[in-house]
């Protein structure tokens, strides 16, 4: 237990760059805590308000069923992509198993890594969802308590379920040649294949908003059906603690018994035929650097799947409008304004894709070790910059492709929004690529044991998020606000999208990668 | 080839790594670097390929080395202490990755490539990912893909360690043909009987100073071998 807590310590201080001596330590902690606590807030604040809403319908008996159902969806997405990268792919476990710990606990210590990052996220959901209830007085002081219990061990199915399914995932690729691709495509159907059973409506017709919502949570998560509040309420408790045990036991023995097993399948790889014939091809330099950045890209499914599902989602959506039509998908989804949100405000619905995925903001990051090979390259920084940038754009060119191709076959536009919906997700793209690869480059961290502490959880990536989500907020708030148009509108906002990535492309171009 | 004058480096934390170094490496030497571990040599020797800023003057070939302008880079070839490469590239496309970099016409990367891959022995293992190499095999991936583009200035930081005996003949021999040839090797070793056998010329550095540069043999005619002077002059 000793070892374990010991590790667990060390890999804290390492998942939140504190102990690197690269920057200055307290900078790193300040920035890092802020945007982590912004982040925090943000998911607070957004449950806060939808709790209210469903209380303020007199529907307080799903209140906190509601906060179950969504922390149980963002646990499994959050687990799905980044459980393998933790657990399989870390650089550490090696030099971990040469230490006198056993393995059990450097195991031990990874699941707790894990469960604090979706501890984080539950209880960014619960808290305020049952903080709500108690001020309102809609529970009692002893049930606060006992929920607040029982958000400890939320987690625990969630993310056994995803952890179990991204093994089976990497499982099935391994035993394929191109095994980041087919990881990433059955990531990709499972996170569709999950969100349509979500979504869909068909045979079921209901009148009453008590039983639309009811039916949305048992379809997220069943077992959220025990946290309704009322009669049986403590019967439905004990039953989930349980069903996390069973759950967890049965978890436990399946893959970290078989820890050993599993390490070594999803490690081997397929070895090149030995008398291929290899065939030069010349390229420039800064080909020669887009394609690296390209096959280092797609050499990760973490990479990919975290910062691409958005530009997934809007081909798998772009593609399913034009050969089903408008009408059946918003059927599926439930989405009954799609064709006016598209004539409207196509523009900004495909820019919000776009921006909420970014490769840049851990492309340099991403370098580690090989940053020399750049470094001590005759290669000027501007061809590196370029490339990383030419990558997440043709990224979002794929999406912007798909959805453009849509919205002007789908959809009837006049002059104005077809020039909109082809310039605004171009502006959001090129700026979303400039600023996260400014702030990569400000808090670059290059010493790092699994992927997804740089794509996900580092600063310059969470930084990344929050302007983006910022960037797509803004345009609304304006409109709501300040009672402007939405051409002007995004005409303004593009303008000064425009010029803030002009300047801080000249800043990236004059950066120091050299200590 | 090399020059280095009232060179200082000095890390954000305040340690001064080096301090005030100045030293020449003509075209045909090869010259060792040696010191104590955390004396400076592996600061020097990134300042030169570009890896760190620092204070003073390196000039490369008659071109300074400056952030700016990394057009110096184009005659040295830098072999670093621990071969950390793109794992996910194979060997052959790490090597004409590095070829593209430095801009090195077909014919040359094709015979080049041809004759240190069968050397080295790593010609069948070349379409293999990187990931699946042993320590050695990295090391000799970064030891091909240095050497195709026919470098002036060799840099290398501890080029032997993990090759294997073999190997490590090999490169010597690679070494001492390029010196000949008119190029220059600059390189930091522990290992003091390669220094001995292999330089004509040897620096000493001690906690960021320079204690001893010279001819290896005046070196040698001072002392009764180099390991017996090094622990001499550390002593001092």
């Amino acid at each position: 237990m000793k070892n374990t807590i010991i590790l667990v310590k060390n890999q804290v201080i390492n998942l939140l760059n504190i102990g690197n001596e690269e920057r200055n330590k307290k900078e790193t902690l300040i920035y890092t805590s802020l945007s982590l606590f912004s982040v925090f807030l943000l998911v607070c604040l957004y449950n806060f308000f939808s709790i209210k809403s469903i209380i303020e319908m007199g529907l307080y008996k799903y209140a906190v069923s509601y906060g179950v159902s969504i922390s149980f969806f963002f646990v499994v997405l959050a687990t799905i992509f980044k459980s393998n990268s933790i657990f399989f792919y870390n650089k550490d476990f090696e030099m971990l198993s040469s230490f006198p710990v056993k393995k059990s606990e450097i195991i031990a210590s990874k699941f707790f890594i894990l469960y604090l990052i979706d501890l984080i996220i539950c209880e960014s959901i619960l808290l305020p969802d049952v903080m709500f209830l108690v001020f309102k007085q809609y529970i009692s002081i002893e049930l606060f308590f006992i929920f607040l219990v029982t958000s400890i061990i939320i987690p625990i199915i969630p993310m056994c379920v995803a952890s179990g399914l991204a093994i089976l995932i990497e499982m099935l690729g391994s035993l394929c040649k191109r095994k980041n691709i087919v990881n990433i495509i059955l990531s990709f159907l499972l996170f569709m294949g999950y969100f349509i059973a979500i979504s869909m409506n068909r045979g079921v017709k209901y009148s009453a908003l008590e039983k639309i919502i009811e039916n949305k949570l048992i379809k997220i998560f069943p077992l959220a059906k025990l946290f309704y509040i009322g009669e049986g309420l403590y019967i439905g408790l004990a039953i989930f603690v349980l069903a996390s045990a069973v759950i967890f036991g049965l978890y436990c023995t399946l893959t970290m018994k078989n820890y050993d097993k599993i390490h070594l399948f999803l490690n081997r790889s397929f070895q090149g035929k030995r008398d291929a014939n290899l065939t030069i091809k010349i390229k420039t330099p800064f080909r020669a650097l887009f394609e690296k950045e390209l096959r280092r890209y797609l050499g990760s499914s973490s990479y990919v799947i975290n910062t691409a599902l958005g530009i997934m989602v809007l081909c798998f959506v772009s593609c399913g409008c034009i050969l089903f039509g408008i009408s059946n998908i918003k059927n599926l989804f439930g989405i009954s304004s799609l064709e006016l949100i598209l004539t409207q405000y196509g523009s900004l619905v495909i820019a919000s894709f776009l921006i909420m995925s970014c490769t840049t903001s851990s492309s340099i990051s991403l370098e580690g070790n090989n940053l020399w090979i750049l470094q001590s390259s005759p290669v000027s920084i501007a061809k590196v910059v370029n490339s990383k940038i030419a990558v997440n754009i043709l990224i979002h060119s794929i999406g912007y492709f798909f959805a453009v191709t849509m919205i002007f076959l789908k959809v009837k536009l006049n002059v104005i929004q077809m020039i909109l919906v082809l310039v605004v997700p171009i502006c959001y793209s090129l700026f979303i690529s400039v600023v996260g690869l400014y702030l990569n480059i400000r808090y670059m961290k290059l010493k790092w044991n699994d992927e997804i502490s740089v794509i996900k959880h580092s600063t310059a990536a969470i930084l990344t998020n929050f302007i983006a989500i910022f960037m797509i907020a803004v345009p609304v708030i304006m409109m709501i606000f300040l009672n402007l148009s939405y051409q002007i509108t995004m005409l303004m906002i593009c303008t000064l999208m425009l010029i803030i990535c002009k300047k801080l492309y000249q800043v990236t171009l004059s950066a120091n990668l050299c200590k | 080839m090399l020059k280095i004058s009232n060179f200082s480096k000095t890390y954000s934390n305040g340690h001064v790594a080096i301090a005030n170094l100045n030293l020449t490496v003509e075209a045909g030497d090869i010259y060792a670097f040696i010191g104590s571990n955390g004396s400076g040599k592996t600061s020097t020797i990134k300042a030169i390929v570009g890896i760190h800023d620092f204070d003073g003057e390196i000039i490369v070939n008659g071109k300074k080395v400056n952030r700016k302008n990394e057009i110096y880079k184009k005659d040295i070839a830098y072999i670093p202490d621990n071969p950390d490469v793109y794992e996910n590239l194979t060997g052959f496309q790490y090597a004409n990755f590095v070829s593209d970099l430095y801009e090195v016409e077909k014919n040359i990367r094709e015979e080049k490539l041809e004759y240190f891959s069968n050397l080295f022995e790593m010609k069948s293992f070349l379409n293999n990912r990187i990931s699946s190499y042993s320590h050695g095999m990295k090391q000799k991936i970064v030891i091909i893909s240095a050497l195709i583009h026919s470098p002036k200035l060799l840099v290398m930081d501890e080029p032997f360690v993990g090759l294997d005996p073999k190997s490590s003949y090999l490169l010597k021999e690679e070494m001492r043909k390029l010196a000949r040839n008119g190029g220059a090797i600059f390189f930091s070793t522990h290992v003091l009987e390669v220094a001995e056998k292999l330089c004509n010329k040897i620096a000493m550095i001690d906690n960021g100073h320079l204690i001893v540069e010279g001819e290896t043999t005046e070196i040698l005619n001072n002392s009764d071998g180099l390991e017996q002077y090094f622990m001499e002059m550390i002593k001092k």
